[in-house]
C-alpha cells in the first residue's frame, strides 16, 4: 500500500491524491497531515482531488475532520478540484463538508489560503 | 380421392398465397435452431436459393453469426419461447444481402407436438423506419432539454442559467448536471441562478435548486440565485422552504452588482 505523498511548499502542505483512497489509506494521511503540519509549521493545506471519481461518505466526512482538525492547529485547508459528479453524489447523501474550503483549481485555493492568513484577527 | 386430393391442393395454393405475399419474414425452425422451411420474402431479403435456406441456423442467415444470438446484444426469443411456453417478441439487429442494418421486431411462437415444444414459427418484421423515428425523437427530447438548460458566460469569473418554464425532477437535475459541468469548463468562481422564467417553484423545485447550489459550492463556486418574484417569495416561504445558506436578489442587477463586486469590480458611470 502506497503512501500519498505530502508535499511543503512556502508555508504550505501540497496533498494531490491521483489514487482511490481506501478507508484505512485515507485514515492514514489524516494523520500524516496533521504530523506534517506539526513538523513543518505550515499555515495551510491543498488537498487536491481532481482524480477522484468517487467520494464516499466516509472519505467526506475525513476530510470535514481534517479540515477541522488543522484549524485548531492554527492552518486552514482548502479542498480543490471536486469532481460535478462527485459533488452531486455527496450532495445526495447530505455531506456538505461543512467547515471545509473548496476551491476550483489550485490557483484559487492558493489564493484563498493566503487571503485568508491575511485576514487572520482576534 | 380425386375430390380429396384437389382440395388438398386447393388449400396447400391458398396457404402459398399467403405465406409468399405477406410482407413479413417467417421462418419454421427446429429445435436445433436450423431451419425447416423459409417464405419468399425471406429468402429474397437474404438473397438465398429454398434449399440453401433449408437446414442452415437462422442465425447464420439472419445474423450472419456463427453462435445462437446471445445477450446483452439481440436476445434469442426462441430460448425465452422454450423457458415460458408462450409466444415473445423481441426487437432485433439483421443484416440484409447487402449487410445494411435493418431494424426488425422478431416473434417467436411454439409449435407444440404431443404436449411438448417440438419446433418454432419465427416472424420478423421490418421496423426500421419506427425505430428511426424513435431515435430521431429522442435526440429531439435530448435538443430541448439543453436548449432548457443554456449557460453563459457574462464575465471572465461569472456565468448566468437564466430558467425559463416549468422545472420538473427530470430538469432540475439537467439543470444541476450542466451548471456543474459548466463552472468546471468555464472555472467560473460566480454562477447566477435567474429563475425570472419560472412560473412556480414548489418544495421538490426548491430542494433542488438548494442541491445544485450545494454542490456549485463543493466545487468552490459561488451561487446567486435571483429573479424571485413576489409570488414566488410568498409561496417559497408559505411551503416552509428554507433559502438559508443560498444569496437571493428580486432582481437580477441587484445580483450581477454583487458578483462583479466579488471579483474586484464596479459598474460606474462612464
Amino acid at each position: 500500500m502506497s503512501k500519498i505523498p505530502i508535499l511543503k511548499i512556502e508555508d504550505f502542505l501540497l496533498v494531490s491524491v491521483q489514487t482511490e483512497l481506501h478507508d484505512k489509506m485515507a485514515e492514514e494521511l489524516q494523520k500524516d497531515i496533521v504530523e506534517k503540519l506539526a513538523q513543518t509549521n505550515a499555515r495551510g493545506v491543498l488537498i487536491d482531488v481532481t482524480s477522484l471519481d468517487v467520494v464516499d461518505s466516509f472519505l467526506g466526512r475525513l476530510i470535514g475532520d481534517t479540515a477541522n482538525m488543522t484549524r485548531i492547529m492554527g492552518a486552514r485547508t482548502v479542498l480543490v478540484g471536486l469532481q460535478p459528479a462527485v459533488a452531486i453524489t455527496l450532495v445526495e447523501f447530505g455531506v456538505e463538508l461543512k467547515g471545509v474550503h473548496t476551491a476550483l483549481n489550485m490557483d484559487k485555493g492558493l489564493q484563498w489560503l493566503r487571503q485568508s492568513l491575511q485576514d487572520v484577527s482576534f | 380421392m380425386d375430390e380429396e386430393q384437389k382440395d388438398v391442393r386447393h388449400q396447400l395454393e391458398i396457404y402459398a398465397k399467403i405465406f409468399d405475399n405477406v410482407d413479413e419474414e417467417i421462418m419454421l425452425l427446429g429445435k436445433d435452431l436450423k431451419i425447416l422451411w423459409a417464405n419468399k420474402k425471406v429468402l429474397t431479403m437474404y438473397d438465398l436459393g429454398r434449399s440453401e435456406a433449408i437446414s442452415e441456423f437462422c442465425y447464420k442467415v439472419t445474423h450472419r453469426l456463427e453462435h445462437p444470438c446471445k445477450p446483452p446484444h439481440d436476445i434469442c426469443p426462441l430460448e425465452e419461447v422454450l423457458r415460458s411456453g408462450k409466444p415473445t417478441t423481441v426487437l432485433h439487429t439483421h443484416f440484409d444481402k447487402q449487410g445494411n442494418k435493418v431494424y426488425v421486431e422478431v416473434s417467436g411462437y411454439p409449435v407444440y407436438e404431443d404436449g411438448e415444444i417440438s419446433e418454432f414459427i419465427h416472424i420478423s418484421r421490418n421496423v426500421t423506419e419506427r425505430v428511426m423515428a424513435e431515435e430521431r425523437l429522442r435526440e429531439h427530447q435530448r435538443a430541448i432539454v439543453e436548449l432548457s438548460t443554456p449557460v453563459i458566460k457574462l464575465w471572465e469569473g461569472i456565468i448566468i442559467l437564466p430558467l425559463i418554464g416549468v422545472i420538473d425532477s427530470n430538469r432540475a437535475k439537467q439543470i444541476m448536471e450542466n451548471l456543474l459541468q459548466a463552472i468546471v469548463d468555464t472555472q467560473a468562481s460566480i454562477a447566477i441562478i435567474d429563475i425570472t422564467g419560472v412560473p412556480m417553484v414548489d418544495t421538490e423545485v426548491a430542494d433542488r435548486l438548494i442541491r445544485t447550489v450545494k454542490a456549485a459550492g463543493l466545487l468552490g463556486t459561488r451561487c446567486i440565485m435571483v429573479g424571485i418574484k413576489p409570488d414566488i417569495a410568498q409561496s417559497i416561504v408559505n411551503i416552509g422552504v428554507d433559502l438559508a445558506g443560498v444569496v437571493t436578489f428580486s432582481s437580477l442587477q441587484a445580483g450581477l452588482e454583487v458578483a462583479l463586486k466579488q471579483i474586484g469590480l464596479r459598474v460606474v458611470k462612464a
